[in-house]
């Protein structure tokens, strides 16, 4: 028989939590056979599809307003595309998949102003998401939005960019410390010529490749990319990189060196199977240990998307699930820069956990005016507003449609004791630390549907609700 | 309305206060620093074209890559170089000895993406580098032990920048503190609080990290409510979220709070087209502001106290665009202005025209050599230590 804890916990690391609907439909049997269901529910592979090639290339003979008009609308498909993600991760049984990707789009990350790159490049990740990672390394490094992105358009024989070759050693594969910036320099080389055309499809630009002899990391060669990634492949430091990594995301951002090492070696051995690695570890004893089990802080994707599922939530325009995402500070699609998001209590300052603690008190009282000052424009030209600067405050009602039905049903007839202690166990993680008798004073709701409204907000907005 | 002596008192003693925990002791203390040295930083947001703002007026090149964005008249602060009119306020500054010009400011390597470049200012990493925490954020944590409260240091904001976010301590953004002080005084947030103040925070889970980030939140926040009360500036600032942020960094200040460094900015500087009128309408209001400000803080006896260091991004290109603009750049120029200088005016010259790197001007004086010099030399503390490495000293502050 699985716990409820370890299932709740499974959820939380391998999706977005366990909804009312999830923890009423488990299956019987040990944690493994729930390991094996998520893992089977996500080999289904969705493309997102919102936003058409035409936008990629913008038409020399255009007027000045029409270049604007043309930016303008390609801004917003980025945004479109963020909502239609966001929505999708709420949705879906292959919740895993999707946290893969997010898991992958964090880091290859790419800040890409274009709707198309961005869409092209969010369904390579999420095609190879759980397979293998050497397939998804050749495939992201011949990836249109990559390539614009860390300048391989540039990147010519007679004047080689780095910044490619750069990134692949220091944040995709091997880490800082483990490769010179002579290995660099050839890399680069390796790479030149490496493009993309109008259409977004990935060319090989002879005349502009340096066919010359490199040597990389202690091999000599005639490299083309394709024998770069090889080598980096064949290092086991890439294995123990990436599995750091995935151990920070999904177990916990303390590291446990025994389990990296362990780890670290079966993914090397297997020739980097995703999906191996992560069944090993959701199957292993180390990952329900109570060390693991809510050591994170969730990330406010992971947070919105978790009210979105546990609270059956959609949001009735897009620009709300925007602002919470901006006012946390994850916005899908728009990273800090290369190295993506920075994690755990880095998300957590005055501003963002005051917000934390208010966000569901907006989303569920229809009324409450979430006050935090953020400009309305977000993207002007490089999103320049993030900056910083002379933001006009806004008040923000958000808007979100919450079908309660289940959650009322689930609830009809307890007394608000028993209510609090079935909401405590679905929506928290560790214990609270208020105790029943203080939390219900502020719930002096006499019928059903507004008390469970009222508990629900006092529970979501508390600091254990941040933890998964 | 309070005297800064109430206030003052007021803080004494909540300082004394039996039932807060260890870490919050510390804060509070009216002794804490409150007349000691404060930072203010202005970010000039969007990549400032600094050649437009002190102008190598006697330069053949400038007017020939300028033809239409050249300034034709300026106010000369010296044989080189000349004010643009808008920034008249800061000329009564220089002839006063209370600025410092610093040219051909910027980093190997440079970045022409706003993003980057920003980062790169902002946590005083190389270029190559990526860092997740900022200078004085890193500052924060290098606080003596106790003493890391938000209210150290404050971003005149709604969100934090990255420059205040340490590793294990954060500055407080706080646009209003009546609505921050709303917010947290919020019956259910306070009870959230008590919950953080009666367990103490001691163990290092992230539980703790939350509810220790709660208690200082609503600690911080407090304080620098009851402290924006106290004195209340009759200076005219320009009407403007800029303004208003220089006239509550005034008051606090003038009210004797234990805040080290003041954070804002401006922004809009990013002039791809039509430059001169944007930019005339920005640095009027940046140097009626910081006018303002200065004077505030004389009437108050402040200013020797008080160093204001300004910054953009980047510089823009020398030649300007089709559009009467400029596009992004390298090098930029930097200022610092306080009463306490220890070598005011024009530091170096422009960088040599006639030698642009790739059409930019380039760098001579690495920016994070400002930093360790305002960190050894004002703040007192290693700049070694805050920023990872040694950097020459420039003898200004």
């Amino acid at each position: 028989m699985m716990k409820l804890k370890h299932a709740q916990h499974l959820y939380n690391r391998a999706g977005f939590g366990l909804s009312l609907q999830e923890l009423m439909n488990l299956p019987r049997g040990n944690i493994s056979t729930l390991v094996s269901k998520i893992m089977k529910d996500s080999k289904s592979k969705e493309d997102i599809r919102r936003v058409s090639g035409e936008l990629l290339t913008l038409p020399k003979y255009m007027s000045k307003e029409e270049k604007r008009a043309f930016r303008k609308a390609n801004k917003e498909t980025v945004r479109e595309l963020n909502h239609a993600w966001l929505s999708y991760m709420a949705k879906t049984p292959a919740f895993f998949r999707e946290k893969m990707t997010l898991f992958w789009h964090d880091h290859f990350a790419c800040n890409l102003r274009n709707g198309f790159l961005a869409e092209v490049q969010n369904n390579t990740l999420r095609k190879h998401a759980l397979g293998n990672f050497g397939d998804m390394l050749h495939a992201i490094s011949q990836n249109p939005g990559m390539l614009q992105f860390l300048n391989n358009q540039q990147n010519k024989k007679a004047q080689p960019n780095e910044n490619f070759a750069r990134e692949l050693l220091e944040l995709f594969t091997l880490g800082r410390g483990h490769y010179s910036e002579k290995d660099i320099q050839e890399a680069a080389r390796a790479f030149t010529g490496w493009g993309f055309d109008g259409k977004g499809a990935f060319v090989f630009r002879k005349n502009q490749h340096d066919f010359g002899e490199k040597t990389f990391m202690g091999h000599s060669g005639t490299f083309d990319g394709d024998d770069i990634i090889a080598i980096v492949l064949a290092n086991p430091q890439t294995a123990r990189y990436l599995t750091e990594k995935i151990y920070r995301f999904f177990v916990s951002p303390q590291l446990n060196e025994k389990m990296v090492s362990i780890w670290s070696e079966a993914f090397y051995k297997s020739n980097y199977d995703i999906a191996g690695l992560m069944e090993m570890i959701f199957t292993s004893d180390h990952f329900y240990t109570e060390e693991v089990i809510g050591s994170r802080i969730k990330s406010p994707i992971e947070y919105i998307v978790g009210l979105m599922r546990q609270l059956d939530m959609e949001f009735k325009e897009k620009e709300s699930a925007f602002f919470l995402q901006k006012a946390l500070g994850q916005v899908l699609f728009y990273p800090p820069n290369v190295a993506g998001w920075p994690e755990d209590r880095a998300w957590i300052d005055s501003t963002t956990l005051l917000a934390r603690l208010r966000i569901p008190q907006a989303l569920i009282v229809a009324d409450y005016q979430l006050e935090l000052g953020l400009i309305e424009n977000f993207a002007g030209k490089e999103g320049l507003d993030l900056l910083g600067g002379d933001k006009k405050p806004i008040g923000k009602k958000l808007k979100a449609d919450i079908a309660w039905k289940n959650l009322s049903s689930a609830t009809k007839g307890l007394s608000s004791t028993d209510m609090l202690e079935l909401l405590k166990t679905l929506f928290l993680i560790c214990p609270l630390r208020m105790a029943d008798a203080e939390l219900l004073s502020f719930v002096k709701e006499r019928d059903h549907e507004t008390r469970l409204k009222t508990l629900c907000m006092r529970i979501l907005g508390t600091p254990e609700y941040q933890l998964c | 309305m309070g005297t800064r002596r109430d206030f003052l008192k007021i803080s004494a003693l909540a300082s004394g206060s039996l039932f807060m925990p260890k870490f919050l002791q510390a804060l509070g203390h009216g002794g804490l620093n409150t007349d000691g040295k404060k930072l203010i930083i202005i970010q000039l947001s969007g990549g400032c074209d600094g050649l437009n703002a002190f102008v190598p007026y006697r330069n053949d090149i400038y007017y020939k890559l300028r033809p239409r964005l050249a300034m034709e008249e300026v106010l000369p602060l010296n044989d080189d170089i000349g004010l643009n009119p808008a920034l008249k306020p800061l000329q009564a500054l220089y002839d006063q000895g209370q600025l410092a010009l610093i040219n051909g400011v910027g980093y190997p390597n440079p970045n022409r993406s706003h993003f980057r470049s920003m980062d790169i200012w902002h946590t005083a990493s190389d270029a190559s580098e990526y860092l997740q925490t900022g200078w004085l954020g890193r500052y924060l944590d290098n606080s003596c032990e106790g003493c890391a409260a938000p209210h150290k240091v404050i971003e005149m904001a709604d969100m934090l920048s990255l420059a205040l976010k340490g590793q294990n301590a954060n500055g407080l953004a706080v646009r209003n503190p009546l609505q921050m002080h709303r917010a947290t005084q919020d019956a259910y947030v306070q009870a959230l609080v008590g919950g953080g103040v009666r367990d103490g925070g001691m163990r290092d889970g992230n539980l703790d990290f939350l509810y220790k980030s709660l208690v200082q939140t609503s600690q911080s926040t407090d304080y620098i409510y009851e402290a924006s009360k106290v004195y209340r500036s009759t200076e005219i600032y320009p009407p403007h979220a800029f303004g208003k942020s220089l006239k509550m960094i005034s008051e606090l200040i003038c009210s004797g709070v234990e805040t080290e460094v003041f954070y804002t900015s401006l922004s809009g500087f990013d002039t791809h087209i039509n430059q001169k009128g944007t930019q005339a309408r920005l640095f009027g209001t940046y140097s009626q502001g910081v006018a303002a400000l200065v004077r505030d803080l004389e009437r108050n006896g402040r200013m020797e106290d008080t160093l204001i260091l300004t910054f953009s991004e980047f510089g823009r290109r020398v030649q300007q665009n089709a559009s009467n603009g400029t596009d992004h750049g390298k090098a930029n120029n930097l200022l610092l202005i306080g009463g306490g200088l220890r070598k005011a005016g024009i530091y170096n010259a422009v960088p040599d025209l006639a030698q642009l790197d790739d059409g930019d001007l380039p760098w001579s004086v690495d920016f994070r050599s400002v930093y360790a010099e305002v960190l050894d030399n004002w703040m007192g503390v290693s700049s070694q230590k805050i920023l990872g490495k040694e950097f020459d000293s420039l003898g200004i502050v």
